[in-house]
């Protein structure tokens, strides 16, 4: 079976040497790089050539002369400048930035609460039942999920508003408004991955030591003390890994969920980059547009990753 | 141990082998069946004994997407692939969305297909800013037949830079219009609206007097999508947000006196609560059940969405009483206007890709499929099905049988139209009234299919703030006074100007305005 020698020692080599070592050492461990290489086959095949794609983003693309004769794009951030210049671009930033804070935070902290609750139920037929039931919505598609918003919030023939309605009050257009909508787009996407966002943080809290638990136990801690002091700062480093792997998905604020259920009321807080990027990109077959676009935003979540994890090494959280 | 240690290695290989392949290995190239159809007719075409050539169409089939026939009982492709020795594929999508994005891709991939049946203007100059499609001017000759069989405007309704690149098919006139609950207006003993304050004054008793005898406040008047509703108001004030000819001279209707009035009877009207709080996000069949299940009393639609006979079935089966009445004649305060149509307005596009034109006899037999579906028992065959069969003639005149439902798939072989009123009038006999009365619909002629977007001009943007904003005007949300600052902001922001003198210099080149 393979093992793992002890790092080299290379202060003292020629380079030569040093090479046939690092060469003698590699196909001692043939087999493991063996293994490796699907998944290094994986990322250069579908993630890194098809890089060369993002191209596009500078010309001016046409379908029938392909990413290279295309002419490029004069200037070369016409694309880029376009996007910049629409009368939405602040409101578009905005939108995304405010629904994906929302959905960042009401996605971690009920997901906590639920793992906790769960972690510390007694009940092992109860946990699970309870498990299985809250991570179910994860696997609904958004179509469906905005018929159950229908089928409880429109403003005419909906579930709520007609107890609403019943009880003397006026219909509340939850859908139609755009004082409601962000947090209907919310909630029910927080409705729908609220289990599944628990299961990473029970992975984690499964992992604590046992025996810091019956340590607290006999230094007197209840219940709460149990959480607070153990059960918490034990995943807090999983915690602030998935928080930093949100930070870099900043701009992207779930289209699916909200070209399904935007319309033309709520447009105001309901637009983002997206939803903007396939009305004026891909509907008119923009393609270079778009591009722009995407590189635009991945640069940002470059960026943005980079900053949280420098930030996050304060707490040990970071990610390298 | 030496034994063990292959395992991971050959799984490795394997593994990585499998990853190459399935990242390589496109879709293996389809083999034409090359079988010459057995009983190729006297009179296909010359080169009848060459090989069948395969002919791919696109285009949105809608419902029928689902309800086609299986190979072997599709008789239209039949008949095509034996008279024309062809291999006909339709490839069919459910929604226009989904066609466009279905397109989209294979035109990323060079894969389109031969003949494109597009239904938007938009998409098809789209595409021909693409380059992608064939310039059928050489061509005009050999298309002659089913040119001759659409009428004269069949290729410059759909001129691109003075380039034809398509030919159009003739429009169908669907008007959306007023259909009153008949039963509803008998019970409340309330006249037929001959105006358009009639209309909401009907709504509003529709609303208030129980029009249902259920003794609940639970209908309201009046049902649809806020852009017909608006439409309509706007066509009763003279007015329509397109450009259109107004005492002999070209106009946009956004600019003109006329759209304030329109927008503040809107405003009047939204306000008053007869209408379906939620006729702005109504999508899909929402308005239609409403009416239908009689929750209201007027519903805006066409014909053909109350009185075909499946529909019919429904209102009926909701409510034996029930009883619909359109509206086709209507004072309005300025105009007696009830529809809008463009003058570029057709109901399909076809195009050719420059990719199918590569090949010659390929583009021979597209050119002959289209011609034979255009006129004579071609054109019978796509419209009604096998003689004798779906329809039998009587005095010349082919009428329906009591099998026609199974030919109800067939138009969607329909490559160069139909003519519509013979159609009609054999395929809804029932329905011939309606139909004939829509027909007497006053109807604005505007002209906004022929201008293409400039090309700094953001479509997109200055839309969805043109109806966002015109919207809050219709609810009230914003003071009418705001109007002309709106207009200014959609000009100079939105750079809405450059649309609107682009489009007035390319209606004057064409000779449409002065």
């Amino acid at each position: 079976m393979a093992h793992f020698p002890a790092p080299l020692n290379t202060a003292a080599m020629p380079k030569s040497a040093y090479r046939a070592k690092v060469w003698k050492r590699i196909w001692s461990m043939r087999i493991l790089y063996l293994m490796l290489l699907p998944g290094v086959a994986y990322y250069i095949i579908y993630k890194y050539i098809p890089m060369y794609g993002v191209l596009i983003a500078f010309k001016d693309y046409d379908i029938l002369s392909g990413i290279v004769r295309s002419p490029w794009a004069d200037p070369w951030y016409k694309h880029f400048q376009f996007f910049f210049e629409s009368p939405y671009f602040s409101q578009l930033l905005t939108n995304t930035f405010l629904i994906s804070l929302y959905k960042t935070i009401w996605g971690t902290i009920p997901a906590i609460g639920v793992a906790l609750l769960i972690h510390e139920g007694r009940s092992l037929w109860l946990n699970r039942i309870v498990q299985t039931l809250s991570y179910m919505p994860h696997f609904l598609s958004y179509v469906i999920i905005y018929g159950i918003a229908i089928a409880f919030l429109s403003e005419t023939s909906g579930l709520v508003n007609r107890w609403v309605v019943e009880a003397g009050g006026n219909g509340i257009p939850f859908l139609t408004s755009t004082a409601y909508f962000r947090s209907v787009l919310v909630g029910t996407d927080v409705w729908k991955d609220l289990g599944w966002g628990a299961i990473i943080y029970l992975a984690a809290m499964s992992s604590i030591d046992a025996t810091l638990y019956e340590a607290a136990r006999i230094d007197g801690a209840g219940r709460l003390r149990r959480i607070w002091h153990v059960t918490l700062p034990g995943i807090r480093s999983v915690i602030i890994l998935l928080l930093v792997l949100k930070v870099g998905s900043a701009l992207d604020a779930g289209f699916e969920q909200i070209y399904i259920m935007y319309n033309l009321q709520v447009m105001p807080v309901a637009d983002i980059i997206d939803t903007w990027v396939f009305r004026v990109g891909l509907e008119q077959l923009n393609f270079s547009l778009a591009t722009a676009v995407g590189l635009f935003k991945s640069l940002i979540g470059l960026v943005l990753i980079f900053l949280s994890n420098k930030l996050a090494r304060r707490w040990g959280g970071n990610l390298w | 141990m030496k034994h063990k240690k292959r395992i991971p290695a050959v799984l490795a290989c394997v593994l990585t082998a499998g990853l190459l392949l399935s990242a390589c290995g496109g879709s293996p190239k389809s083999d034409s069946s090359s079988t010459k159809g057995p009983g190729s007719s006297t009179d296909a075409p010359a080169d009848a004994r060459a090989e069948k050539v395969a002919i791919e169409v696109m285009r949105v089939g809608w419902n029928t997407t689902t309800q086609m026939p299986k190979e072997q009982d599709n008789f239209v492709k039949k008949t095509l692939d034996e008279k024309l020795n062809i291999d006909l594929k339709m490839t069919l999508t459910s929604s226009a969305d989904e066609f466009i994005q279905k397109l989209n891709i294979r035109a990323a991939g060079s894969d389109l297909p031969d003949v494109i049946l597009f239904n938007g203007r938009n998409e098809f100059q789209e595409y021909v800013k693409k380059n992608i499609l064939l310039d059928l001017e050489p061509y005009k000759e050999k298309l002659k037949p089913a040119a001759d069989a659409i009428g004269d405007n069949v290729y410059s309704r759909v001129e691109v830079n003075g380039k034809h690149y398509a030919i159009s098919l003739n429009p169908q006139s669907n008007w959306n219009l007023f259909w009153v609950r008949k039963d509803w207006l008998d019970k409340l003993q309330l006249p037929v609206p001959e105006t358009l304050d009639e209309v909401f004054e009907v709504a509003k008793a529709f609303t208030d007097q129980d029009p249902d005898g259920n003794n609940k406040k639970d209908t309201f008047g009046i049902t649809g999508s806020l852009g017909t509703l608006v439409h309509l108001i706007n066509l009763q004030h003279g007015v329509a947000d397109a450009l259109y000819i107004k005492d002999g001279k070209m106009v946009n209707g956004m600019f003109e006196p006329e759209m304030k009035e329109a927008l503040a009877y809107t405003q009047k009207v939204l306000n008053s609560g007869v209408v379906d709080p939620e006729i702005a996000s109504n999508k899909g069949d929402n308005a239609k059940d409403k009416a239908f299940q009689g929750k209201a009393g007027i519903i805006i639609s066409d014909w053909t969405q109350i009185m075909k006979d499946n529909e019919v079935e429904k209102w009926k089966g909701a409510n034996p009483d029930a009883e619909f009445l359109m509206l086709n004649k209507l004072q309005g305060p300025k105009a007696n206007i009830l529809a809008a149509m463009d003058k570029s307005s057709v109901s399909g596009i076809v195009a050719i890709s420059r990719q199918a034109a590569q090949d010659e006899t390929k583009l021979n037999r597209i050119f002959d499929l289209i011609n034979y579906t255009a006129s004579g028992e071609g054109s019978e065959l796509v419209q009604f099905g096998q003689e004798g069969v779906h329809f039998t003639k009587e005095n010349g005149k082919p009428v329906i049988t009591d099998r026609s439902a199974e030919a109800a798939f067939t138009w969607v072989y329909q490559l160069a139209g139909r003519p519509e009123a013979e159609y009609l009038s054999t395929k809804f006999a029932k329905q011939i009234d309606y139909i004939q009365a829509s027909e007497q619909v006053e109807v604005l002629d505007t002209y906004n299919g022929f201008v293409v977007f400039p090309q700094n001009y953001n479509a997109a943007d200055a839309d969805r703030f043109k109806n966002e904003e015109m919207l809050k005007f219709q609810y009230g949300k914003t003071k009418l006074e705001q109007y002309d600052s709106f207009l200014e902001k959609l000009n100079t922001t939105f750079k809405y100007q450059i649309f609107q003198d682009s489009a007035m210099k390319q209606l004057q080149e064409l000779g449409y305005a002065e």
